[in-house]
């Protein structure tokens, strides 16, 4: 394939095909074909620096009809074009024979000149070029004395072919030349678009992944083997061209290509594309940073909060046991009976709240660290309840109703009635005082739902959400001590059991528990 | 006693609360409770006691912030009760005017020791004698001098404001702050290096084992005291 060719083919409505490219309608393959790679390799070489980003655009796409059909139909098209010219300057013979006694020779070559302007127009230069020589031809054989041969007597004559052939050869320059510029005009636009497409799609990249697909897609456009993104400082081995991301802070990592670009223009072409890909790297690892940092904050500030948390409600129990004990080893203390009684139970209630914290922590890192093995079996729900009431022993009166036909759950018995412990305590903690605590079991969404109901001063809905993190507590005076754990723990251990656990208001006043469990079915 | 030291307990914890009415109780103190901030202050002011044990980590207020209000009008003596860890709540509070803190958990001896020396400190008010005895060393507040036995101890100026400094707050804990701004200047509050290098060298000239010192003791992430009485 010659360059003539490629511009034969880059000339035929290659804008509307790279815009097509670009948004590419339903069907169009927009893979590359195998078989012209080197058709448009000899291509690319022949463009200008202003044609290579679209024009290789354009080739890509005749390949993708085939470049032997492709060359068939340009060659075809160029030979129709020569008999259209070829019919037009005969039709102006035939006129000009026809009408003969009214013309004279100078005003046929007008006539010519009509010729040679439509042909440039309609086809380009070279029929125009043709245009002109046919005509200065049959000017010479059919109308210039003596008539058909091409000698010519008056040199007159010479002047009138000069100047027609001239005017010729000049209008199919300026035609070319009009056209040249429509064609750089429709490119740089075509060049726009895709550049901005590229610099779009990489907006809108929010990770590494993305920008190589959006590098990956421009590079496809500019016909370019598919490249990696490394990110890091080391140089990649196996590429056969790497071209860095270069960055304010410094090379950011490469652009590794598997096959080197086939022109300096397209590896010129890599290269930007790979600068503007720095640029959305760099923006994408900032992010990160940014995110990152934000994160390691958070820990720490939960870290604090919960060394806090402990560090208080493991000295405080501690304190009050030490407390205790020295006033009953104090010598000078004359203390009575019911004083020391009163000592003795403080110590007492104050080892259980104690060693109640120290369970708590373990159940909370078993949680997290997602050792806890579920020992799964067929729950029934009353036997459930029983057990967590039985496990409480607390004397405060319940109500309990259960929905008649349960289905099964399966579960942990052990870590459930461990969730309705806690629960039941946070409502006799937290309910009002001689009030009882309700429980209750029904069907929902394929499953069972538990609720524990306390009549107490409730959560305020912006905290029911905040109330199952860990160490969180209101902190309300008077509010009986706790861990900030119980809930967290719950919801580890119902969320392990694939459930959900909420709070709800409860209406007139209160906190309603709501535990959701899959039915065994389900589960 | 007839008309015995009364003594505010804040605490939001009612165990702590118990063993603490016990024991002072116990040792002829006459003992008030409050459980939140609010309470605390109102019943400072109603009561009058000669002495608050404050938790400082109360649910309604933080325990500097009590401190501050309660020394607007009141000069009482306040013990702090803090959890190892919240340093930089025992530092506010000192600021804010408290005059000692225990780390829970703590024994009942200790807290009955520093009640009394916070009650005797607060008896004695301040000012008192130019010269001070502090174990075998006498301290000349008023002309600059520093004595152990007869032989003089040559101090720097700096040294000897800093002595100055932990003499008058004798048994008083006195955060980096609080030395630095009296010693050398409102300015100074953040100089934490200075301080150490001059309590370093003070100790070298006053103590008998500056490894082991008796009386420029260090209270770790605080601040100093001064003991050996």
């Amino acid at each position: 394939m010659t360059g003539e060719e490629c511009k034969g083919m880059s000339d035929r409505q290659g804008g509307h095909l790279v815009w097509n490219l670009l948004n590419p309608p339903p069907g169009v393959r927009t893979e590359g074909v195998e078989a012209g790679l080197d058709a448009r390799k000899a291509c690319i070489e022949e463009r200008s620096v202003v044609g290579n980003y679209v024009s290789t655009a354009e080739v890509r796409l005749t390949t993708q009809t085939g470049p032997n059909r492709r060359l068939n139909a340009t060659v075809g098209g160029g030979f129709r074009n020569l008999v259209k010219v070829t019919s037009m300057v005969a039709a102006v013979t035939a006129a000009g024979q026809a009408a003969e006694a009214y013309l004279h020779p100078h005003g046929l070559v007008m006539l010519y000149l009509l010729v040679v302007v439509v042909a440039a127009a309609c086809w380009g230069r070279w029929p125009a070029v043709v245009a002109s020589g046919m005509g200065v031809v049959g000017l010479n054989f059919f109308f210039v004395p003596p008539r058909y041969t091409l000698r010519v007597h008056q040199p007159e004559y010479f002047l009138t072919f000069g100047v027609m052939l001239g005017v010729g050869l000049l209008i199919s320059e300026l035609t070319a030349r009009r056209q040249a510029q429509f064609e750089l005009a429709r490119r740089s636009q075509a060049e726009m678009a895709a550049a901005y497409a590229f610099s779009r799609a990489l907006a809108q990249a929010g990770d590494l992944g993305a920008i190589e697909e959006a590098l990956n897609h421009h590079l496809r456009l500019l016909l370019q083997p598919p490249a990696h993104l490394l990110v890091g400082a080391r140089v990649p081995e196996d590429c056969a061209l790497a071209v860095p991301l270069a960055s304010s802070r410094g090379p950011l990592g490469w652009v590794c290509l598997q096959e080197r670009p086939s022109s300096p223009d397209s590896l010129h072409a890599v290269e930007s594309a790979a600068a503007q890909a720095a640029m959305a790297v760099e923006r994408v690892q900032l992010g990160e940073e940014a995110r990152h940092a934000q994160l390691v904050a958070e820990a720490e500030r939960l870290q604090t909060t919960m060394l806090n948390a402990v560090s208080h409600d493991l000295q405080t129990p501690i304190s009050s046991i030490q407390g205790a004990l020295d006033n009953l080893c104090d010598p000078e203390l004359d203390l009575d009976h019911e004083t020391t009684q009163g000592l003795v139970q403080l110590a007492r209630e104050q080892t259980r709240r104690l060693s109640r914290l120290v369970a708590n922590l373990l159940d909370m890192s078993r949680v997290e660290a997602g050792v806890t093995p579920l020992r799964l079996e067929p729950v029934e729900i009353a036997d459930l309840l029983g057990s967590a009431l039985q496990a409480w022993g607390d004397e405060r009166r319940f109500d309990i109703t259960l929905e008649p036909d349960l289905p099964m759950v399966r579960g942990d018995l052990v870590l459930l009635v461990q969730v309705l412990v806690n629960l039941l305590e946070n409502a006799a903690k937290y309910g009002a005082a001689g009030d009882s605590v309700e429980l209750q079991a029904s069907r929902a969404n394929g499953g069972v739902e538990l609720r524990v109901v306390d009549h107490g001063p409730g959560i305020p809905p912006d905290r029911r959400r905040r109330a199952f993190e860990k160490f969180y507590r209101l902190r309300r005076p008077g509010d009986p001590p706790g861990t900030g754990l119980g809930l967290a723990i719950c919801q580890g251990f119902v969320q392990a059991h694939g459930g959900t656990i909420r709070a709800e208001e409860t209406p007139g006043g209160g906190t309603t528990m709501v535990i959701w469990l899959p039915s065994e079915e389900e589960a | 006693m007839s008309n015995p030291p009364r003594v505010l307990v804040v605490d939001d914890e009612a165990s702590i609360r118990k063993f603490l009415r016990v024991s002072l109780s116990g040792h002829g103190y006459r003992v008030l409770e409050a459980s939140t901030g609010e309470e605390a202050l109102a019943c400072a002011r109603q009561e009058r006691p000669d002495l608050v044990v404050l938790d400082v980590g109360l649910p309604d207020l933080e325990g500097f912030e009590v401190v501050e209000q309660l020394r607007r009008w009141s000069a009482v003596p306040v013990l702090m009760l803090s959890v190892r860890g919240a340093e930089q709540d025992k530092i506010r509070a000192l600021d804010a005017g408290a005059d000692d803190y225990l780390t829970k958990p703590f024994g009942l001896g200790e807290l009955l020791a520093r009640v009394r020396a916070a009650l005797r400190r607060a008896a004695s008010g301040p000012g008192g004698e130019p010269v001070r005895q502090l174990g075998d060393l006498r301290i000349d507040l008023a002309a600059h001098r520093v004595f152990r036995e007869d032989r003089e101890l040559a101090l720097t100026p700096r040294e000897f404001d800093l002595l100055r400094v932990l003499v008058q707050h004798a048994g008083r804990v006195l955060t980096h702050r609080q030395i630095l701004e009296q010693a050398w200047g409102p300015e100074y509050g953040h100089e934490t290096h200075l301080l150490r290098v001059n309590v370093s060298n003070l100790r070298r000239k006053i103590e008998p084992d500056p490894v082991r010192p008796i009386f420029i003791l260090t209270e770790p992430g605080v601040g100093y005291r001064l003991g050996g009485r």
